[in-house]
């Protein structure tokens, strides 16, 4: 169901989504897009360029991704738990603020 | 016929049997049949999407590959795991947000509707449908060979109790079924790479040079892939595949919340990534102490882990290597077990909530019609699935079918998924076109390539790719893109707004 009596886009504008939403995009971008442009350079480099993983370098970069791996996921997730939770948490409770700052006037939108 | 192998079968059957039992009693609105009532922990579904990403595929196809090739093989594995990267930052938390059972609700939460969700629910039919008969095929094999029951008959055996696990007990025993298959194949995992370096030590790489035909370019990549060009394709496929994969997405659908969500990865790659090591271990040890003499043994590699635990419990005809390959062949046929499961209700929500409650009856039919609908499609796919599984044969390559499993899942669904997630001006268009389009794509790739065309590695086919997803990846983001921009659409009953805001915080998640 169309919840059409909040206002998301006044939402999607409002300091704390938008410090959220940036917050955990640059961690994204940063590594998790590192750690899956790492594997895949590796995939590349080990087809295109074989000799730069010879003397079984290449069994050692693989378990360095796998630890690679493990490191972003336990980094996205104390991150999760110590800055972005209270950030959702706050911008969940604007919604229901006595204010009505994101309580639409009217149900304009309602598409049946 | 093996007695011993077929008496733990049976017990691990029994065990299975018991859950579901226990699951039917709790099992009966929509959201306990597909997601489990969303009472799984964190925790228990990280085991769970392990047991239901490690196939045979894992545990046999790549501990073989290595076995073979070496390095090819690892790069593999590598790929599969750091797949989850992507499925951590970008799905996990957002599919429990803003989804309901099936990776259909997210994909049409703001778009229209029906036409969303059929094209949604092809791509999910499609990836279910490819992976469900490679691991059937590969169950008749393996069962045949290990406990001597006839390739038909292991394939019955195991879409019987995949279908009455789903029928009965839902998501519960799916997901029950998964975490003791995890449980039993990482503690086989600890077990045999203890044996294995106990045997070796750890210059277990040296030995395995020593025994390998080509000697140090085992440690090298290219044995599997000389052309550059496959050996790329079939690592993306893995890197990106996993991302698209239907029944590891509904997973999330089954915690209480985004913080259960995220957590169950955290598990899921600390199991998996401790179990490719180990699995990387097995199949050096595996060259190490069987040799080049066990290359015909091992039917393409696929049965080198059961030669090689034979080999560490005594060798053939002894009581411990005996008990040992029994003991294995049953974890093997768990390890099916769990992911077919997996993959039947994910097929079977495509059915009954997209197909049937969106699509045909516009969503004017109730909960317990959808689930009466759900365990019919399970118990039909199920019968497809035997009957598609025995009439290709044990000839079918297994490798083939799981490749484009996850060369479609990377194609048709990722996508147009992401699409749906992060760009707002993406719209209803766009979806059809982007998974029709990944969609047809792979199919049409693969049918061209060595392995189909004429037949199986018939020369001169059009397409020297053995795995496609190098350019259908990418042609499923075109599609995407070109349907969008070259349609108008009016707005959608949900804004991306909406999705956005829900998806990142979880306000009014299911």
């Amino acid at each position: 169901m169309a919840d059409s009596s909040i206002d998301w886009e006044a939402i999607e504008r409002s300091p704390d989504f938008r410090a959220l939403v940036a917050s955990r995009r640059r961690f994204v971008l940063l590594w998790g897009g590192g750690g899956v442009g790492l594997c895949a350079a590796f995939v590349v480099i080990s087809y295109l360029a074989p000799d730069v993983l010879g003397e079984a370098l290449g069994w050692v970069v693989g378990v360095a991704l796998i630890v690679i791996t493990w490191a972003v996921s336990f980094a996205y997730l104390r991150k999760s738990d110590a800055e972005w939770a209270p950030m959702e948490e706050r911008v969940v409770a604007s919604v229901h603020e006595p204010s009505g700052r994101f309580e639409r006037a009217g149900e304009r939108e309602r598409v049946s | 016929m093996n007695e011993l192998a077929l008496a733990i079968f049976a017990v691990v059957l029994a065990i299975t049997l018991g859950v579901t039992y226990w699951a039917s009693k709790r099992t009966s609105t929509a959201t306990e049949f597909w997601a489990a009532g969303r009472g799984i922990s964190g925790a228990q579904n990280g085991f769970a999407i392990a047991g239901d990403y490690m196939s045979a595929s894992s545990f046999l196809g790549f501990a073989g590959l290595i076995f073979f090739f070496g390095l090819d093989g690892f790069i593999g594995l590598v790929a599969a795991l750091v797949a989850f990267v992507p499925v951590l930052v970008l799905l996990a938390e957002r599919m429990r947000n803003a989804g309901k059972f099936t990776m259909a609700d997210v994909l049409a939460f703001r778009l229209k509707e029906r036409p969303a969700r059929l094209a949604a629910a092809l791509g999910t039919l499609s990836v279910a449908f490819f992976y469900l008969l490679a691991q059937m095929v590969g169950a008749g094999v393996v069962i045949q060979a290990l406990a001597g029951i006839d390739f038909a008959w292991s394939v019955i055996l195991t879409g019987t109790f995949m279908v009455v696990y789903v029928i009965f007990g839902g998501m519960l025993a799916t997901t029950w079924v998964q975490i003791i298959k995890a449980g039993l194949l990482m503690t086989a995992g600890v077990v045999i790479t203890v044996l294995v370096l106990a045997k070796t030590g750890f210059d277990l790489f040296s030995q395995a040079t020593s025994q390998h035909a080509e000697g140090d370019a085992f440690l090298s990549p290219g044995l599997m892939h000389p052309d550059a060009i496959n050996g790329i394709s079939f690592g993306l496929a893995f890197l990106l595949g996993t991302a698209g994969l239907p029944h590891i997405l509904i997973r999330f659908f089954t915690v209480p919340d985004a913080r259960a969500a995220r957590r169950s990865v955290g598990w899921a790659v600390l199991l998996i990534g401790l179990f490719y090591i180990m699995i990387m271990v097995i199949g050096v040890g595996a060259r190490a102490i069987l040799g080049s003499g066990a290359e015909e043994a091992s039917a393409g590699g696929n049965l080198a882990i059961p030669l090689l635990v034979e080999e560490l419990g005594g060798g053939a005809g002894t009581v411990g290597g005996d008990v040992f390959l029994a003991v294995v062949s049953a974890i093997a046929f768990a390890t099916i077990l769990a992911v077919v499961a997996g993959l039947v209700i994910s097929a079977s929500g495509a059915m009954a909530h997209d197909l049937w409650s969106n699509v045909v009856r516009r969503g004017e039919a109730d909960e317990r019609e959808e689930v009466r609908v759900a365990r019919v499609a399970a118990l039909g796919l199920g019968v497809l699935a035997i009957g598609v599984s025995i009439a290709a044969g044990e000839g079918f390559n297994v490798s083939i079918l799981v490749g484009l499993a996850f060369a479609v899942a990377a194609s048709a669904n990722l996508p147009a998924l992401l699409c749906a997630l992060f760009w707002p001006r993406f719209n209803t268009a766009g979806a059809v076109t982007g998974v029709l389009g990944g969609l047809a794509a792979s199919l049409i790739l693969i049918a061209l390539s060595p392995a189909v065309w004429p037949g199986p590695d018939g020369e001169g086919s059009p397409v020297p790719l053995s795995n496609p997803a190098l350019f259908s990846f990418p042609i499923g983001f075109a599609c995407c893109w070109l349907g969008t921009v070259l349609s108008r659409e009016g707005r959608a009953e949900r804004s991306y707004h909406e999705l956005h805001v829900r998806a990142e915080t979880g306000i009014g998640a299911y």
